[in-house]
């Protein structure tokens, strides 16, 4: 048993190494080669960890054949644009402005249950207001709406908007988070003296966040 | 970039493996082989106490190189070869020379098969 303890935790340490350097797509987000060379690995990595009469390079040799050729492929997939197609496929639209395809939709086996299944996951009730809508490379569908359904942007009213500021979390339960510090230009000092004026300390935070304009934000512990 | 040449280290890194495992299983079968096969001889030659040299040596090579060959295959291959040269040796020490040929002639057998199913050809890869 301890056998199968020790295997199991290398081949675990394996699948995370394997898994971080395929990227950090998730699931929904994957190519279908993608989504089945992982389960092909998670597949084979069972084998030695309950088999201990198995070897276990006979378990890593081919999760790391298919790692390597994952990203291989991947690699050649973004040099040429014919591998591409030839392995993820290509887009298809599905409604040509605001008329469904039918022979698209036929050829990929969606049925219009299916299609408008996926239009109502996107806040879309009426077909009418659709202009366009393509089936990506990985089955999710994209839409873009017709210009009078479509929402109201501050640049069609011609408003003037301030810049928008990514906020990053600076303390996290009462420790610093460094690279978000260096994001926003920020030192540990400078922090200390904000949170000196705010009547607080480092121990009471919770989250802190702040943006490379110097706004910032203190959500203090509960009962502190 | 780096990812790529991450995954190109990582397939030296596994063809050496390969290949060593490869190198590994075919020189030691192929000497435990010459071992079995001039043990087999020098019994019908009814040169006993040669034969007996011969089977301890391929039992000595086989012990010599069992762990670092369980890295690659499987134990049961392994442990089978193993039990049959053990028996073989039995079977000579006793004088019972029809039950040696039979044992050392399925050590021989067991021991081509594992060396053989190493090799890549088209019959093995399909």
């Amino acid at each position: 048993m301890i056998i199968s303890v020790i295997r199991t935790i290398i081949l675990y340490v394996l699948i995370l190494f394997a898994v971080r350097m395929m990227g950090k797509r998730q699931i929904s987000e994957m190519q279908t080669s993608e989504l089945v060379i992982t389960l092909l690995m998670s597949n084979i990595a069972t084998i030695p960890m309950q088999d201990t009469e198995q070897s276990m390079l006979s378990g890593i040799v081919p999760i790391m054949i298919l790692l390597v050729c994952e990203i291989l492929i991947s690699y050649l997939m973004l040099k040429r644009s014919g591998i591409r197609k030839l392995v993820c496929g290509k887009p298809v639209i599905v409604i040509n402005n605001g008329i469904i395809e039918q022979k698209a939709m036929k050829e990929l086996r969606l049925s219009t249950e299916d299609l408008f299944s996926q239009l109502r996951q996107k806040d879309i009730f009426d077909i009418a207001e659709v202009a366009y809508a393509v089936i990506e490379t990985n089955g999710t569908l994209s839409v873009l709406k017709k210009s009078q359904d479509d929402n109201i942007k501050a640049k069609d009213l011609k408003i003037k908007t301030q810049p928008s500021e990514l906020k990053v979390v600076v303390i996290s339960d009462g420790e610093f988070a460094d690279s978000s510090m260096r994001f926003c230009g920020l030192e540990k000092d400078k922090i200390k003296r904000i949170l000196k004026k705010e009547n607080t300390s480092l121990d009471e935070v919770f989250i802190m966040t702040a943006d490379s304009s110097g706004a910032y934000q203190i959500i203090k512990k509960e009962g502190k | 970039m780096y990812r790529l040449y991450g995954a190109l280290s990582v397939l030296g890194a596994v063809l050496l493996i390969s290949l060593f495992g490869f190198y590994l299983n075919k020189t030691t079968s192929d000497s435990i082989i010459d071992h079995l096969d001039a043990s087999f001889e020098s019994a019908e030659e009814g040169k006993t106490d040669r034969a007996i040299d011969e089977i301890n040596e391929a039992q000595k090579l086989l012990h010599s190189r069992l762990e670092t060959m369980f890295l690659f295959v499987s134990h049961r291959k392994l442990d089978e070869i193993e039990q049959c040269i053990n028996k073989s040796k039995y079977y000579l020490i006793n004088n019972d020379l029809t039950s040696f040929y039979v044992y050392c002639s399925s050590s021989l057998e067991l021991i081509r098969d594992y060396r053989d199913m190493e090799y890549p050809t088209f019959y093995n890869i399909l």
